[in-house]
């Protein structure tokens, strides 16, 4: 997608953000955060967005990732304990990560990374639909035309390869 | 969520057959401190957007009890708050209808349009004070240093 | 009569907005011309409630830009302070190149003191942010400065 590409359908994705934002945080300064920086990362994945394509569903998804970051960083910082809400132990692994853990996660993802660099383009593609879009295999098959049970064994063959291919690295 | 079930959500997983909300439940699984190994692998496939979109839900999910309490609570309160605006309304609209000016005070919020006269006006203070309050904050420069070639 | 004149004065109020400010090249920032209007904070006020600050029109808009967006925006509100502004019409400051700041005494319209005044500092996220204030009235920049002081 081109900078105009992108640039024509930034407000869209920006009030969708913003509603996310909202949601979550309650006020408009922190949700105005939320969606300044969802752009910045749309923005970064903007060469691998289809221009044919809607992408609220991403900008969504982009939305909910940044008001964890928000968490994340306000916990940092703040050196506060968040409210005892759902399931405490789980996601305050995830929120509170050392540098240490973190600096091995970012290993990992480069890992990962590598490996769906290494899938051929259909399945890098598919793959892609399924991990950053949260599309279904109904939703890609609609959108891709290719026919549905094709897009479950080629989401499983790329899921297996990078999965393989981890392993392989980890052991090493 | 038990280990086995969580292996067989990977197996599912792996063969391309778990839903998108399967995928999120998966993430919040494999993302505990004690995973081992491949549960992390997976963990990092599934990508932060999934997990993060999981975290999101369970908070957001986490807090409907409350607001739904809460949420009766102002509805009512707002019942009251319209009722007595009727009465008021019904009091002095013909004194204001007969007034020759109507001051316009609105804001628009990226878009968004306020009309509270006391929130806009309230942001028109602060803007000035921010705008005007700069002498003390900043150094006065010459004219060509800021804006000459 | 009096229904239809308030409907004829809301009416025209949008065009009453518009001309106050028209002559200056800022004009088209603050309808959105140079950067939309969904990614500003924009702030109207007339009449009554300007009052107490013996004002009679306020507008300003705040809007975080890119670097790209700012050079556009930097052309046009040069082109307002203009070469002939007289150095005591012009309040003026920068810090360390994050933060820079003026405040312009325009020429009266029908004997009422115009100000534009600008603030612009780089953003935390990035990019800078810009804050624009247009304001007419009766209070001198001295009486408006007491009036708004920080706190």
């Amino acid at each position: 997608m081109t900078q105009q590409e992108f640039e024509q359908i930034a407000p869209e994705m920006r009030d969708e953000m913003l509603r996310i934002g909202r949601d979550f945080f309650g006020n408009e300064m922190d949700a105005d955060d939320v969606a300044q920086e969802g752009l910045l990362v749309l923005w970064k994945m903007r060469e691998r967005m289809e221009p044919d394509r809607r992408h609220t569903g991403l900008a969504i998804r982009v939305a909910k990732h940044c008001c964890m970051d928000l968490v994340r960083k306000r916990k940092r910082h703040e050196n506060e304990s968040l409210p005892s809400e759902g399931d405490t132990l789980r996601y305050e692994k995830n929120l509170s990560a050392t540098p240490q853990e973190e600096l091995e996660a970012s290993e990992l993802k480069n890992a990962v990374d590598m490996a769906i660099s290494h899938l051929n383009p259909s399945e890098r593609r598919l793959f892609e639909m399924r991990q950053l879009d949260g599309l279904s295999n109904d939703e890609i098959a609609q959108q891709t035309n290719i026919p549905k049970p094709s897009v479950k064994s080629m989401v499983s063959t790329a899921r297996k390869k990078v999965f393989e291919e981890l392993k392989r690295r980890m052991r090493q | 969520m038990t280990y086995n079930e969580t292996e067989q959500l990977i197996e599912r997983y792996l063969a391309g057959e778990t839903t998108p909300e399967e995928e999120r439940q998966l993430a919040l699984e494999v993302s505990r401190p004690d995973a081992p190994e491949d549960w992390k692998i997976i963990a990092e496939m599934l990508g932060t957007l999934t997990t993060d979109e999981a975290l999101y839900d369970q908070m957001m999910e986490s807090r409907r009890p409350v607001m739904k309490a809460k949420t009766r609570r102002v509805y009512l309160k707002w019942v009251w708050t319209a009722a007595a605006c009727l009465v008021a309304i019904a009091i002095t609209v013909p004194l204001v209808w007969s007034r020759q000016s109507t001051p316009d005070v609105v804001a628009y919020v990226y878009g968004q349009k306020v009309t509270d006269e006391d929130v806009v006006m309230e942001m028109m203070a602060s803007t000035m004070a921010d705008v005007l309050g700069n002498g003390s904050d900043v150094v006065a420069q010459d004219l060509e240093d800021i804006f000459g070639n | 009569m009096k229904r239809l004149c308030l409907l004829i004065g809301l009416l025209t109020m949008p065009l009453l907005v518009a001309v106050a400010q028209k002559n200056l090249h800022v004009n088209a920032i603050f309808e959105g011309k140079i950067i939309p209007k969904n990614r500003m904070v924009e702030t109207l006020a007339k009449g009554e409630s300007l009052e107490q600050y013996r004002l009679s029109y306020f507008r300003s808009v705040k809007m975080n830009v890119t670097d790209m967006e700012y050079t556009s925006i930097y052309e046009l509100v040069t082109k307002d302070v203009g070469m002939e502004t007289l150095a005591e019409d012009m309040e003026y400051g920068r810090d360390n190149d994050k933060a820079s700041y003026f405040i312009l005494h325009l020429p009266k319209q029908q004997k009422l003191e115009r100000y534009l005044c600008y603030q612009c500092y780089e953003a935390s996220r990035g990019g800078k942010n810009i804050t624009l204030v247009y304001i007419e009235g009766k209070a001198s920049m001295k009486e408006l400065k007491k009036m708004f002081k920080k706190k």
